[in-house]
């Protein structure tokens, strides 16, 4: 198979009839003209290439060059049209002229927006489907370090969340909620045309525009893996019209600790009875510190008259966490060339870039010891080997208490560390041509390659995960490669009162993933950690072990798009796309997707002078999804373990899991209706969406009898979701003027998901959601039910305590207050972990060379399930941990844990998510520089919640009881879980940052 | 228009050409099952798979012997052990099908049965009907359905594999249990003799071990009795003179027991390799550390009941397998002894174990119950139980010592479990024999074996209580609790943290709710 990816390099076969086609030149005709030339600028007096010059009534037409110029035949008393995407289209008559220079109006309206869909991009006036697109004059400012965050709060329909501010950990994002779980939950991204890029790959300075397709109708063209949506990214590329620019942004951003969960102070310790171990120490304090950040953005861009655009841009990172040693350092270098050839009829681009991030991902666990380590203690042992039984130096001269698995959280972070090195390469090389008027053909290549390096050391002291293997190091290393080919051909042309273009195309995807990990115990010395794990002796003592695995997958996909424009009246799309995946088995590897969508302009029909735009839109699709594993479909065997034989272990060789040759495509249904309106000129703009999606045949990991089965759960298509929702957006300027202008936008998003059917049981219900060890093992508090909403939580009706400080819940078959924990007899549903409603609020005040903008974000009625408290808010535990103290703390508790109703709270939030103050320099006319601009941000500046943990973020998905001597990491989780505050959660931060962005 | 046509012709050319649309994929790091079973030493990986399932052998105790009077696992004084009420209703005889304890044991079982169908499927179809090794994998897949059987009652029977019912029916206890018989019955004869190269492998006298622990609970399964066949599997066991009793009690459980002449059938735990031996954690005080000079400290959980540690004799040898009293630190040199078990070398005044924090801290705010706390935070380990505040110390109950801990205790132990020791056949057919006849003097002088053995005099009659509890006492923590409480009746009685749920149909557990949800053709148990 690795002659295939030779092959695409080698023989370059489909250029071949590219070339064949350049010599083919449109036919001509004669007939009386006179040539009329000019030059095309914008308001601006900047000469703008690639406006088409048209003759009205013919489809003959040119384009201008690169210095705006054209030439073009015509006949005398003909009129020409200057079109162009973004400006206000002119019609000018000839009257004999021969000399015509044009001035093009920027479109103001938003009609104008060209907004970029799956292979391609359409007027905004002429979208179907539910499509939002946020540029670059939108995105979210201050402190971000990820492409997703620049959207945060401002789509309806799409959560870009995370609680806790961890530099590392990935963000949540989930458009229109879970439609599938046994597959990926978050949206596609498609990078520059790199389907199923990395988010890492681009840093977000270099991001021209992020369009969001939300709905099947949109995604339906990227089928297979469109299920979940799509975030089509654009980064910049050349501009500046024949003048080179040379911008440099950069900022400095301050991050602390914004909320934390309130614990008793020394004083309060000791009053609650907590020993005196001589010292007063803020654990808090001790772990954390303020992280100061920078980040730099150097670039230069330049569009020259022979034809070339470029632009490169050179990023640096230095991001540190709040947690002392968490943080990454980022180098993101990119090249966007596009060279236009042959009388500008093709155009070749190539895109390069290179991401280099060196992460320390730390230990959070630390944070929750902070909480509960004894105030009293000191971060050092100060106590003698006599008095301890043991060597005071035992544990790298940290103080320990000695309590199972209780840990100095100082320590944890000192002693050991956990790096990742992840190095990104990608290159992208397309190639387009005009053959005809309206008829182009385009092809694309390119090469994503992540290279992840991962290790991780636990000291040979370090109590937190190290001595008890006297030394851990493990390393791994992965490559995965993700080659895609495409060849796309489209028409645009019209017919009598229809206007259409159609998209026609293949791609080709494969997927490449190699992995090799190694482990190690048993370290003389805790010098050299995972750079020399063969100084370990474990490995020869069976304390050590090695791995490797590699894998493959592909896709291959024929696609089409038909677009119809009836007199700007009735626009309607329809695509198909017929993939196979290689995840299946060979009966079962193609799948078709397809979608339908109609929009009619309904301001049209009617003439309402009020109303600028009145739109409405319907649409279908089906969209799917493979599963993550890549061969569930054949039985396969490996490694299990080791078998004895002859007084020898040998490695034991069984399959790895029950194979399904049934395996096939999950489906996903969507319909959405919406409304989108423009009125009081073009002052008040909304866009409505309502949505139904049924996702069916899920990818669902159930359970199925052993025997005959080889293992209890198989990987199946069963299963069914349904989620309800509506989705609005509005737009306001509330006032516009020269010197100052108010825009006002809000977005509101609601859903319900309703899991339908989940396996071939009737009545399905099970509880997940264990609040794990210590103390809360077997305690599972989120019912998955059929016919439910996703995310209910169950605890006891608490009734208040009893006269010896235990806590009560009502005994639900008596109704009596009880002591007794029976959360199968007395557990109700109280909450539930998902919001009723979430919403953004954005504001853009100018008043003239200031700028503020800023943006509330908020969630409202979901709970979370407090573990903190139902762990800790308890004084009779001073003998052995600190305890938290919040609102609902009492005195007289004498509960070691408890859980009920008390601790699951609501979590409604609003949050001022960003907010930025900025001031554009006015610059004499005659200085190079062109823009300067200082501006001051802040993310999280504060939260309005009634919540009493740390962050009140909603938890789409639950990591899982991460106990608490547990070394091991995970971000994501089970995604039928949601409502629960873990006891490991990162503490949530605020941002200031100072920037400076120069352009000259 | 034309030029879409030409493009089609194109597109077909390209496809063939290029990349062939093809998306057939290459298994690299996995491999084939036609690929394998080429070579003797592939077989035997493929086989060994089978025995895999066993490495859950302990954590089997949890329903062997948790739930009888012997051992306990009572709220500690830190509230560990409760987990949401987990463990205190498994001893209250409460039992609910969707805690954890149910579906492992059910999964542990099946899943050893489901991987001897597969093999057996297999070396079928490769190496015939008659290998040996397909008797070897039916007597190891009776061996996995009798425990099934006998926690469950209710199970299915089901032997294929690719072509089986994909939802199995139940069963009766009696179907099964004749079933049971009937592959031990027909394997027996091809199994091989040779008690030397199949350590922790099934062989013939493992064969006849399996068959007599069956026929020994026919009566509690079936309500049919099957004393004499019992009696008589074990007789075969005994005669063939393969195995001895080690003059030590303890050589059995000692970390290099590879060479006990007692052990017919192990499981050949192994820190690393074989992991599943997880008894440190769950069966030593949480001060345990300072004795074993461990890292890590125990969670601490189960201990022996007071009245059970009560029937043990002054002098019984046995009493080894107990931790108990004054604890010392790792200078005391605790150590382990063929014939006495685990020891001080020198317990001096000077080398107590002191800890706070596992019991005494934990009453920080309630000075009046930690006044109780007689010892303070000197690790006395009692017999007896004090319940403070609706808790119980840690120090309390004597601890699991039979199996060896090494110094700087590992959170696997590396000692091979034995599921049947030669002591076992002693006392089975003891008992079978006094079934049928109380006066039988064969069953007094099989008895006396392993009572001499643990520095006892010998019974000159055998009552019911004596055989019982002899048997108790012999194979404490040895995961054979629960079958002999029940055979001798004793399943109903009250003991410590256990008054009520005395239904009968609590004889087997529940099937376990995953189970349920996996199969539509499964019924739960009367009753549950």
């Amino acid at each position: 198979m690795r002659k295939l990816l030779h092959s695409l390099f080698k023989k370059g076969i489909f250029l071949l009839p590219v070339l064949v086609c350049l010599f083919m030149t449109p036919q001509s005709y004669a007939q009386e003209l006179i040539e009329v030339t000019g030059t095309v600028t914008d308001e601006g007096n900047i000469p703008i290439p690639g406006v088409t010059v048209q003759t009205r009534g013919s489809n003959q037409g040119v384009v201008t060059d690169f210095d705006g110029n054209y030439s073009i035949q015509t006949p005398e008393n003909s009129t020409l049209i200057f079109t162009y995407i973004g400006f206000e289209t002119r019609e000018i008559p000839v009257e004999g002229k021969l000399d015509i220079n044009v001035l093009l109006r920027e479109n103001v309206s938003a009609l104008g927006e060209v907004v970029v869909t799956g292979y391609g991009s359409t007027r905004k006036e002429e979208i179907t489907s539910a499509i939002t697109t946020i540029d670059v004059e939108e995105f979210n400012q201050g402190n971000i370090n990820s492409p997703e965050n620049l959207l945060s709060g401002k789509v309806p329909g799409l959560v870009v969340s995370k609680a806790g501010g961890d530099p590392n950990q990935p963000f949540t994002i989930r458009l229109r909620g879970l439609s599938t779980f046994g597959a990926n939950s978050q949206p596609l991204v498609v990078l520059d045309g790199i389907v199923g890029s990395s988010l890492d790959a681009v840093d977000p300075n270099d991001i021209e525009s992020i369009s969001v397709l939300k709905d099947a109708s949109a995604g339906a063209i990227y089928g297979t893996r469109g299920s979940s949506g799509v975030l089509i990214i654009t980064s910049k590329a050349g501009k500046g019209n024949a003048i080179p620019s040379f911008e440099y942004r950069v900022y400095t951003a301050i991050e602390s600790i914004s909320n934390s969960i309130p614990v008793a102070n020394r004083e309060q310790f000791l009053a609650a009875g907590g020993p005196d171990l001589g010292a007063n120490t803020n654990w808090l304090d001790e772990i954390s510190t303020d992280g100061i950040s920078q980040v730099h953005n150097l670039s230069f861009t330049n569009s020259t008259a022979g034809g070339l655009n470029y632009r490169a841009s050179l990023n640096y990172r230095d991001i540190n966490g709040v947690l002392n040693g968490t943080g990454f350092q980022r180098i993101n270098a990119r090249i966007n060339i596009t060279q236009r050839l042959l009388d500008d009829k093709l155009k070749v681009t190539g895109i390069v870039s290179t991401s280099d991030r060196d992460a320390d991902i730390g230990f959070s666990q630390a944070m929750r010891f902070a909480l509960n380590f004894i105030p009293t203690a000191p971060i050092f042992e100060n106590r003698t080997s006599e008095q301890l039984g043991r060597d005071p130096n035992q544990f790298g001269g940290y103080f320990e208490t000695g309590v199972q698995d209780v840990y100095n959280p100082v320590a944890i972070n000192n002693l050991s560390q956990r790096k990742r090195d992840i190095k990104i390469l990608s290159a992208n090389f397309r190639a387009e041509l005009e053959i005809l008027e309206g008829f182009n053909i385009a092809t694309n290549y390119s090469n994503q390659t992540t290279n992840t390096l991962g290790g991780e050391y636990f000291a040979n002291t370090a109590l937190f995960g190290g001595v008890i293997e006297n030394g851990v190091a493990s390393q791994f290393n992965e490559q995965s490669t993700d080659n895609l080919f495409e060849f796309t051909t489209t028409y645009n042309s019209s017919f009598e009162n229809f206007k259409y273009d159609f998209l026609g195309g293949y791609s080709f995807q494969k997927f490449d993933f190699k992995r090799l990990y190694a482990y190690n115990t048993d370290f003389i010395t805790n010098e050299v950690g995972f750079d020399n794990m063969g100084i370990g002796e474990g490995i020869n003592n069976q304390r050590g072990n090695i791995s490797s695995d590699r894998t493959e997958a592909k896709l291959s996909a024929f696609f089409s798009r038909l677009n119809l424009n009836y007199k700007e009246l009735i626009f309607s799309s329809a695509s198909i796309r017929r993939e196979a995946s290689s995840r299946f088995g060979a009966n079962n590897r193609w799948g078709n997707f397809w979608a339908v969508s109609a929009g009619l302009g309904i301001n049209k029909l009617m003439s309402l002078k009020s109303i600028d735009q009145l739109k409405l839109r319907v649409g279908y699709g089906v969209t799917g999804n493979e599963p993550a594993v890549r061969y569930a479909f054949t039985e396969r065997l490996g490694r299990i373990g080791s078998g004895y034989a002859n007084g020898n272990f040998i490695p034991a060789i069984s399959p790895v899991s029950n194979p399904n040759p049934d395996l096939k495509w999950e489906e996903k249904g969507e319909l959405n209706i919406g409304l989108d309106f423009t009125v009081l000129n073009y002052r008040f703009s909304g866009s409505f969406n309502y949505f139904n999606r049924n996702t069916k045949d899920l990818l669902n990991t159930i359970q199925v009898p052993s025997p005959p089965n080889l293992f209890g759960t198989s990987l199946v298509n069963l299963g069914e979701l349904e989620t309800n929702g509506f989705e609005a957006q509005l737009n306001y300027t509330v006032f516009d003027g020269d010197d100052f202008s108010w825009d006002l936008g809000g977005n509101f998003t609601t859903f319900k998901t309703v899991l339908v059917n989940f396996n071939n049981q009737d009545n399905f219900r099970e509880y997940r959601g264990n609040l794990g060890s210590p103390g809360l093992n077997g305690t599972e508090v989120i019912l998955v039910e059929e016919g439910e909403r996703l995310g209910q939580i169950r605890a006891g009706v608490f009734a208040g305590y009893n006269e010896e400080g235990k806590s009560l819940v009502i005994n639900q078959e008596t109704g009596e207050p009880t002591t007794e924990r029976n959360l199968d007899r007395d557990g109700v549903i109280v909450g539930n972990g998902l919001p009723d409603f979430t919403f953004g609020l954005t504001n853009t005040l100018r008043y003239k060379n200031f700028d503020l903008n800023f943006l509330f974000r908020g969630a409202v009625g979901h709970s979370l399930v407090n573990i903190q408290r139902v762990y800790f808010e308890h004084p009779s535990n001073v003998g052995r941990q600190n305890f938290v103290k919040t609102k609902y703390f009492r005195e007289d508790d004498t509960e070691q844990d408890a859980y009920s109703s008390n601790q699951v709270e609501k979590a409604d939030f609003v949050r001022l998510d960003n907010a930025t103050l900025g001031y554009n320099i006015s610059l004499p006319e005659d200085k190079s520089i062109t823009d300067l601009r200082v501006y001051l941000s802040s993310n999280n500046l504060f939260t309005i919640t009634g919540y009493s943990g740390s962050d009140p973020e909603v938890r789409y998905s639950d990591q899982g009881p991460i106990e608490q001597g547990d070394t091991s990491f995970t971000y994501g989780g089970d995604i039928l879980v949601s409502g629960i505050d873990r006891r490991a959660t990162y503490f949530p931060t605020r941002t200031i940052t100072l920037g400076l962005n120069i352009k000259f | 228009m034309k030029n879409i046509k030409r493009f089609k012709i194109f597109f077909l050319i390209f496809c063939v050409n290029f990349i062939s649309c093809d998306v057939e994929t290459e298994i690299y790091s996995e491999i084939l099952p036609e690929d394998f079973f080429k070579t003797e030493a592939q077989i035997q990986s493929a086989a060994s798979a089978a025995y895999t399932p066993l490495y859950g052998y302990w954590a089997h105790h949890v329903l062997s012997d948790l739930t009888t009077d012997q051992s306990t696992v009572p709220i500690r004084s830190n509230n560990g052990w409760d987990d949401g009420g987990t463990w205190p209703r498994l001893m209250e005889h409460d039992f609910q099908p969707n805690r954890f304890y149910f579906n492992d044991e059910w999964n542990r079982f099946s899943s050893g049965i489901s991987n001897c169908n597969r093999l057996i499927g297999i070396f079928k179809e490769r190496i015939g009907e008659e290998a040996p090794v397909i008797s070897e994998l039916r007597t190891l897949r009776a061996f996995y359905f009798y425990h099934l059987l006998s926690s469950f009652g209710n199970i299915p029977i089901e032997t294929g594999f690719a072509d089986a019912n994909p939802a199995p029916v139940q069963v009766s206890p009696t179907e099964a249990f004749d079933f049971i018989e009937e592959e031990l019955l027909a394997s027996i004869d091809n199994l091989t003799e040779d008690k030397n190269n199949t350590y922790a492998k099934i062989n013939k006298w493992v064969g006849y071990t399996i068959l007599t622990q069956l026929y020994l609970n026919a009566e509690r399964i079936t309500g049919e009795e099957h004393w004499q066949d019992a009696s008589e599997a074990a007789n075969v066991v005994i005669q063939s003179g393969n195995y001895s009793l080690e003059p030590g009690y303890f050589a059995n459980f000692k970390i290099n027991n590879e060479s006990s002449d007692e052990n017919v059938f192990v499981v050949p735990y192994e820190r690393g390799l074989a992991d599943g031996f997880g008894i440190y954690y769950e069966a030593l005080t949480q001060s345990a550390n300072g004795t074993f000079g461990a890292a890590q400290i125990s969670y601490g959980g189960f201990s022996i009941q007071e009245d059970f540690y009560n029937l043990f004799e002054d002098g019984d040898l046995r009493k080894g397998m107990f931790i108990i009293g004054q604890q010392y630190t790792t200078e005391a040199g605790p150590s382990f002894s063929d014939e006495i078990g685990f020891y001080y070398e020198n317990p001096s005044e000077d080398l107590k174990l002191n800890n706070c924090v596992e019991d005494w801290d934990n009453y920080a705010t309630q000075p009046e119950l930690q006044a109780q706390i007689e010892s303070k935070c000197n690790v006395i380990i009692t017999a007896g139980y004090q319940e403070l505040g609706g808790r119980y110390l840690y120090k309390n109950g004597a601890r699991y010592g039979k199996f060896e801990y090494p110094l700087g205790l590992a959170s696997q132990s590396s000692v091979d479990f034995p599921i049947y020791r030669y002591a076992y056949l002693l006392l089975a057919r003891a008992e079978a024999l006094w079934r049928e006849n109380p006066e039988s003097t064969d069953a007094i002088n099989l008895v006396n074996q392993t009572r001499q053995r643990a520095g006892l005099e010998g019974y000159s009659t055998l009552t019911e209580d004596n055989l019982y509890h002899e048997i108790k006492k012999e194979f404490t923590m040895e995961n054979y609790a629960r079958e002999t409480t029940m055979r001798f009746g004793h399943w109903e009685d009250d003991w410590f943290l256990r008054d009520g749920n005395k239904e009968e149909f609590r004889r087997i557990y529940p099937i376990p709710t995953e189970q349920l949800q996996s199969n539509v053709n499964l019924n739960q148990n009367p009753g549950y």
